[in-house]
Order: C-alpha cells, then sequence, then structure tokens
C-alpha cells in the first residue's frame, strides 16, 4: 500500500525540521498515538490506536529515524504488531520540506505499508482506508503544531 | 475469544440502563450473527454483552398509512416471509431474503443489520430508495433519522452512546413502480456481493416519472445516486437515456480492494449493473 499526501505550512522549513526533531511532539500529532518512548539504541517505541467503527486495532512496535537532513529529507521506518489479532506492520515513510519564496513549506509525505498475518487478512481494507486520512490528519496537526 | 459478562434484561428500560452503566464497556447484542464473529477473530472487545433476546415487544411488522413498521427485533426470515410485507413492498422481502443463508436469516434481525453497518448489506441499498428512517430509543426519548443519515461510515452509523435502534420505518414504493435488486456475487450465493444495485421505477407513457437508486458494497456506507436519478426523472425511457444515466454511477462510488474485487473492478461493475437494474426497473427488459 503506497499513498503521498501534500501540505503548505506557513512556516520555516528550519521551524517545522525542528519539531520533526522532537519525535515525541511530532508524534503527538498524529491522532492515535498513545505514547511514544526513546530507547538506549536511538530507536523509538510506541503504540497507535487506529479505530474503525466498533473495531479497534492497537499497533505496538519500534520506530527508527534513518535519515535526517537539515536540507528537509527525513526517512524512518516502522515494525509493529497487533498482539491480540495477530500480525503487523511494515512501513516506510518518507517526508519532504521544500521552502517556498513566501515563507512557507511545502512537505510532501509518502508512505509504504505492508500487512502481514491476520491483520493484512482481516483489517487491511479498513485500515488502509483509515491510514491515508491519518497521514493528512497528521500533516495538518503538524501545521497547527508548528504554525 | 475473550470472557465477558452476559446480560439479558427483560426489557428495553433495563438494557438501556446496562447501557449507561457500562459505557464503552458494554456492546448491545441482537441476532449476534456479525458481532459473534467479530468477536471469535478478536476485531471486537466487550466486557459486557447486553443481549436482547427477552426484550418483549420489539419483533412485529405493522402496516401503518403507507408505511411499515418493522420492530428491530423482527428476524430478516420474517421481513422475507411477510404476507404483508410481500403485498405492500415486494423488493422489501426480496432484498432480505437475498441475506447471506436461511439459517443466518432466522437468527439476525433487522435492527442488528442495521447497526452493523457494513457496507456491504443486501437491504440497505434498497431501504435508501425507499426512503426508510429508523427509531432509535434511548433514556433520554426517541428520535428518527433518515437511513441516509444514519449510515456514517464503514462500520460507523449514528448511534450514539446508551442509544438502541428500536424500529424501521419502510415507506412503500409509488404506485405503479417496479423494484428490482441485483445482487452481484461471483464467489458463493451466501455471500456479500461484489456490487449490490437496487432500482425503482415509474414510467408512464414511456417517461420516467420517478426513479430511485441504491448502491451497495461500493463505498464506505451503502449510497443513493440521485443524480443519476434526477438525469433521468421526466425524461423519455431509451436504451441510450438510461446507459448514459448509469455510467455516472462510476464517479459517485469510492468502492475498496477486497477479496470480492478490485476497486478498479467494483467501479467497472457498478456502471453495469446499475444499467442492467436501470433497465428492468424502467421497462426495457
Amino acid at each position: 500500500m503506497k499513498f503521498e499526501h501534500k501540505v503548505t505550512i506557513p512556516a520555516s522549513r528550519d521551524a517545522i525540521n525542528a519539531v520533526l526533531h522532537d519525535v515525541p511532539r511530532a508524534a503527538r500529532c498524529m491522532p492515535g498515538v498513545q505514547e511514544v518512548n526513546q530507547e538506549a539504541d536511538g530507536s523509538y517505541t510506541g503504540s497507535l490506536r487506529i479505530k474503525v467503527g466498533p473495531m479497534g486495532f492497537t499497533l505496538s512496535g519500534k520506530m527508527l529515524v534513518e535519515e535526517e537532513s537539515a536540507e528537509g529529507l527525513w526517512r524512518l521506518t516502522t515494525e509493529a504488531q497487533d498482539r491480540r489479532l495477530g500480525g503487523g506492520i511494515h512501513a516506510n515513510v518518507e517526508a519532504l520540506l521544500i521552502e517556498g519564496a513566501s515563507g512557507s513549506t511545502e512537505m510532501t509525505m509518502s508512505a509504504d505499508i505492508q500487512f502481514m498475518g491476520r491483520l493484512g487478512e482481516l483489517g487491511q481494507p479498513l485500515i488502509k482506508r483509515r491510514a491515508e486520512s491519518m497521514f493528512k490528519d497528521f500533516a495538518e496537526n503538524l501545521r497547527k503544531e508548528v504554525s | 475469544m475473550r470472557d465477558f459478562f452476559f446480560h439479558a434484561p427483560d426489557n428495553l428500560q433495563e438494557a438501556l440502563s446496562l447501557l449507561n452503566e457500562h459505557g464503552d464497556d458494554a456492546r448491545l447484542m441482537a441476532g449476534g450473527t456479525a458481532m459473534m464473529l467479530m468477536m471469535k477473530q478478536s476485531l471486537l472487545e466487550a466486557n459486557h454483552v447486553v443481549s436482547l433476546h427477552k426484550v418483549p415487544g420489539l419483533a412485529y411488522i405493522n402496516r401503518d398509512n403507507g408505511t411499515l413498521r418493522i420492530g428491530a427485533l423482527t428476524k430478516h426470515r420474517d421481513v422475507e416471509t411477510s404476507a404483508e410485507v410481500k403485498a405492500t413492498n415486494p423488493l422489501l422481502a426480496e432484498v432480505y431474503s437475498r441475506i447471506a443463508t436461511v439459517r443466518i436469516r432466522n437468527v439476525g434481525t433487522v435492527g442488528g443489520g442495521l447497526a452493523h453497518s457494513d457496507p456491504a448489506q443486501d437491504p440497505q441499498p434498497a431501504l435508501l430508495a425507499l426512503g426508510a428512517r429508523v427509531k432509535i430509543t434511548s433514556a433520554k426519548g426517541e428520535r428518527e433519522v433518515a437511513l441516509s443519515d444514519f449510515l456514517v461510515d464503514y462500520y460507523e452509523t449514528a448511534l450514539e452512546p446508551g442509544e438502541v435502534i428500536t424500529e424501521l420505518i419502510v415507506p412503500n414504493a409509488p404506485d405503479g413502480a417496479k423494484g428490482v435488486y441485483i445482487k452481484y456475487l461471483p464467489r458463493t450465493a451466501d455471500d456479500y456481493p461484489t456490487v449490490g444495485v437496487a432500482a425503482i421505477g415509474v414510467v408512464n407513457g414511456g417517461v420516467c416519472q420517478d426513479v430511485r437508486l441504491g448502491l451497495g458494497a461500493l463505498a464506505p456506507t451503502a449510497l443513493r445516486a440521485t443524480s443519476v436519478e434526477d438525469a433521468l426523472k421526466g425524461q423519455q425511457v431509451t436504451a441510450q437515456s438510461v446507459r448514459q444515466a448509469a455510467e455516472a454511477v462510476a464517479d459517485l462510488v469510492d468502492p475498496l480492494d477486497d477479496p470480492r474485487g478490485s476497486a478498479e473492478y467494483k467501479r467497472d461493475m457498478s456502471v453495469v449493473f446499475a444499467r442492467r437494474a436501470l433497465e428492468q426497473a424502467l421497462g426495457l427488459s
């Protein structure tokens, strides 16, 4: 599953980079994030709750920032499992920040998510749809956080 | 499946009290055909299940001034076989007869089906086309909601915490109308459809007097294609006008990829089966 979302944020690239660098703060912009903790190896652990009607999926796992550049390119990978249902996801996420002339910055977020196990079998079609809206909400919340 | 407390209240007031007492921890159960599967698959969890099976007075089919009032605990099978429904609203009997298998229809209830709100359920396209409404009861009183407003998203309805569906109100089709439900399912006959289309048409002197089109399995909820209806109303009914109107369905739908077909395939099939249903309802085939 791949998707891309663009949002224009009325702030400089440096200001957005500063929020993204504070991973727990940036993570709070993602709807459903319940906790994020930094580990000794530099990775982050946490959990994400996704609700679809009466159904709930809780993904717990690890996130690693693979690349973080002052030029505004972010790459991160995530592996998370839903222990109750069985199965999980592996996600590669990229964010590219391009500063415009008017002091605003265009952020392009792209994600490639693979589903595994029973989560893929039972929840994939529903989570796919919800994931796209969650990334849109994240971008919007980040815009509010920085503005 | 995780352990849970099972409550079997003797009346609706007691059921409402239990819902209010346990809040998010409680799930209401009518027939339980969908809910028990979801709980066994760990898709749904509840510490308290409040069963309505002992609650009296919610299983009935009454005729009331051009409408049918169907109690929420009426079984699908009872709608399907009711002489009253067959006589006044045969499309309704037809769509309830297409749900899953006879064993499920003998257990599943009208209200439970509405609360489940899977976009691929069989009755919803016809219920939307007929302008059905849902009566909801809570400790605060009663309210009625149009089905089109009741269906909110995948498995989401307008039900608020502490509310129970108590009745489905279905207006009769217009006089002289022909109703059609096409369930396109390439797998087994008891499956959910890949595409479900209900159409109702009234034609007089070759002119479309009224037409309604409901679509299932093609968006986060079943939906009514009012723009397609508007394009046909008052127009001469021809194969070309129907074909042209049906093509607009592709822009209204937003299906999911799933084992019943890709989103692209379902979009293509939505046009084909909307056209066929309209042709039948408007007397072209």
